[in-house]
């Protein structure tokens, strides 16, 4: 038996079902905890700088260097780290949770006995996923400027150009990175939803999501496969240090941002062919 | 509903054909100009018009060093790098005022290696070490400041001095027009007809309102792939004078930096023709390599001569850079004139006396002009003569 939405009972409000997917993301005790663990890091990271005394000429090298001497630039310096690995591995794995978790624990055919289309089902999923993915790399940020102001003096910036700008006009920066770098991560969330539609276990569609980063990942760090790396959905991810230069550079986060829209793209069509003609009925 | 699973592939195909149409439109796009003869556009290469521009140049360089692996947060932007592989660099210059004003921007992943000049006042700032150095322009700083942007290195291929002697050994060509960060563009194609050069073919997309070259790409000897190309992905004939000013940050280490001890008139010619070479007194290759590792902040014995200033130019410390750099030399071979290392399309030769030779001819012909510029300069100060005419 094929469970598929009976026409003419999909009358319900347009918010409900986006606002319960929404709710059951962000109620999840997991999904919590692992937001904890991203807010956690940038502190990590701060407290280390501040007792053992990192920066301000002890020969330490990057961004970790100068977080000493301003607060705010722990804000740089927590995205530049957790941007490789840690964001997209948590989002990815919310992400891949999305169909798969819920066709394991039975719920998803529930859910699909609800009187709503799939396609719409999957919208709301979707929409939860990529709220994910913003709100992680927000808490990265918020923890890391409250950690930053509270352990660090804040002041002018010195930007990656040499020049310096005042703090206010840093602060609209700081939000703008935040925001390209939350773009990127919504791009992860998509191909970690795609991945969901394909399986039922989600062990598989985690350990594929986090493969998939992975493999990306090293494919990027080879110079040799240098004809690849401008269509890798991972390989432009710092680049949102170019807001970090006078003049501001936009070239690479416009390229990288056109290729997170043609991955998910891509694979919203995918997750949407797979969700919607799925046979559930098992 | 199995036709369902076809959208992903047709949404696969539509955007692979928008990126690759959109690609090829870029390419084809060949404005029609009023003809001009190939001399002539070479000639008018020489008088460029611009004296105030910014823009972004796309920089690769392949001449057959193995790449540098990208290292990360660590390592940061480092001049030597340009070396190997793909790089953007951001160019600001105004002359308009007589003085040379200019920054030299190499973005990096998250770093950032500025050299800002005014007239002879030079600021070089490391973003990864937080150091500022500060010193004055030599002739060694300047030859390694053209090879950034595109009007630079042209003048290699397309200066007075360069079509004087090259002019009977080289086909110029201008049948073909392109455009260049949007601008309207000459090309300009040198291919050299003589033996012992390591070039095919040189390609100078030179833009046909201000005669600056826009884009160059130099073609080794039978080979299709560019081994150096810079090309402006953006430009403006105005520059925001913010930009060509450089004060220390605060907080920032600032290193004053004494004028390297070079000998007089440290580069120089040698040769003529396409195989010339240009020779660099006082480099030896493993006090420059030994340079690139102490940390000039508290070093212990400062690099001297060139040593200095290509350590300057690279920062500090440059662990992975000096294995890399002492590998390639490794690779060299030993023969009476000295270490001779070769690529695709450069030959270097480092003397006993610590001289460095390079240019693009092949091992045999540079060895050659070795042979034949000792042979003059231990002729007495007689050569000095035969010198001036080569």
């Amino acid at each position: 038996m094929r469970l598929r939405a009976r026409p003419g009972t999909t009358r319900r409000r347009w918010g409900a079902i986006p606002s319960i997917e929404l709710a059951l993301t962000f109620r999840r005790r997991r999904n919590q905890l692992i937001l904890a663990v991203l807010a956690l890091l940038p502190v990590l990271v701060g407290t280390t700088i501040r007792v053992a005394g990192i920066g301000a000429g002890s020969g330490g090298t990057g961004m970790l260097n100068q977080v000493a001497g301003n607060g705010l630039f722990l804000v740089f310096a927590s995205l530049a780290l957790t941007v490789p690995l840690f964001l997209p591995v948590a989002v990815g794995a919310v992400a891949a949770d999305q169909v798969a978790g819920d066709a394991a624990d039975g719920t998803l055919r529930t859910v699909l006995a609800w009187p709503v289309g799939r396609s719409r089902l999957l919208a709301a999923k979707l929409l939860a996923a990529v709220a994910y993915a913003v709100a992680a790399t927000f808490t990265v940020a918020l923890s890391a400027l409250a950690t930053g102001a509270a352990l660090f003096p804040m002041r002018d910036v010195t930007l990656l150009s040499g020049a310096t700008i005042p703090l206010g006009a840093a602060f609209g920066r700081a939000l703008l990175i935040a925001l390209v770098v939350a773009g990127c991560m919504a791009g992860v969330a998509v191909i970690g939803l795609m991945i969901s539609t394909l399986t039922d276990s989600p062990a598989t569609a985690l350990a594929g999501t986090v493969g998939l980063i992975v493999a990306a990942e090293i494919v990027g760090s080879v110079p040799q496969l240098g004809g690849l790396q401008p269509f890798l959905f991972s390989f432009d991810w710092l680049a949102f240090a170019d807001l970090l230069r006078t003049p501001m550079y936009w070239g690479t986060i416009t390229h990288s941002l056109w290729v997170q829209a043609a991955y998910a793209v891509i694979c919203g069509s995918l997750a949407w062919a797979r969700f919607t003609s799925r046979d559930l009925a098992v | 509903m199995r036709w369902r699973l076809l959208t992903p592939v047709v949404v696969t195909a539509a955007i692979m054909a928008v990126t690759t149409f959109s690609h090829a439109l870029g390419a084809s796009d060949s404005p029609t100009l009023p003809r001009i003869s190939p001399i002539g556009l070479a000639q008018k290469v020489g008088k460029s018009q611009a004296r105030a521009f910014s823009g972004n140049v796309r920089l690769s360089v392949d001449i057959g060093l193995p790449r540098l692996p990208k290292l990360g947060t660590d390592g940061g932007a480092d001049p030597l790098r340009l070396l190997s592989g793909d790089h953007l660099i951001r160019v600001a210059t105004d002359e308009t005022d007589g003085e040379k004003r200019e920054r030299v921007a190499l973005l990096d992943t998250l770093s950032e290696y500025d050299v800002v000049r005014d007239d002879t006042d030079l600021w070089l700032w490391d973003s990864t070490r937080q150091v500022a150095r500060h010193g004055s322009v030599d002739a060694l700083t300047e030859a390694l400041l053209a090879f950034a942007s595109p009007a630079e290195l042209a003048r290699t291929f397309t200066g007075p001095a360069a079509i004087e002697t090259a002019l009977f050994d080289t086909a110029y060509s201008a049948h073909q027009t392109t455009r260049v960060a949007g601008r309207d563009c000459y090309v300009l194609q040198i291919t050299p007809q003589v033996q012992g050069t390591t070039i095919g073919s040189v390609r100078v997309a030179v833009d046909a309102g201000t005669s600056m070259p826009l884009s160059v790409a130099v073609y080794p000897t039978g080979s299709s792939k560019a081994a150096i190309r810079a090309e402006f992905e953006s430009l403006s004939y105005s520059v925001d004078p913010a930009e060509l000013r450089f004060t220390p940050p605060p907080r920032a280490n600032v290193v004053e930096e004494a004028t390297p001890d070079l000998p007089a008139n440290p580069v120089r010619g040698a040769g003529k023709s396409w195989t010339a070479a240009v020779a660099i007194g006082g480099v030896d290759p493993d006090k420059v390599i030994a340079g690139l590792g102490t940390d000039s902040g508290r070093q212990k014995s400062a690099p001297e001569g060139a040593a200095a200033v290509l350590a300057a130019l690279a920062g500090t410390p440059g662990t992975p850079l000096q294995s890399y750099l002492r590998m390639m030399m490794a690779s060299g071979e030993k023969t009476p004139v000295g270490l001779v290392w070769s690529s695709r399309l450069v030959s270097l030769v480092f003397t006993p006396d610590q001289r460095l030779y390079a240019a693009f001819a092949t091992p045999d012909a540079l060895k050659a002009t070795v042979a034949a510029d000792e042979a003059s300069s231990k002729a007495g100060d007689d050569a000095k003569a035969v010198g001036s005419h080569s």
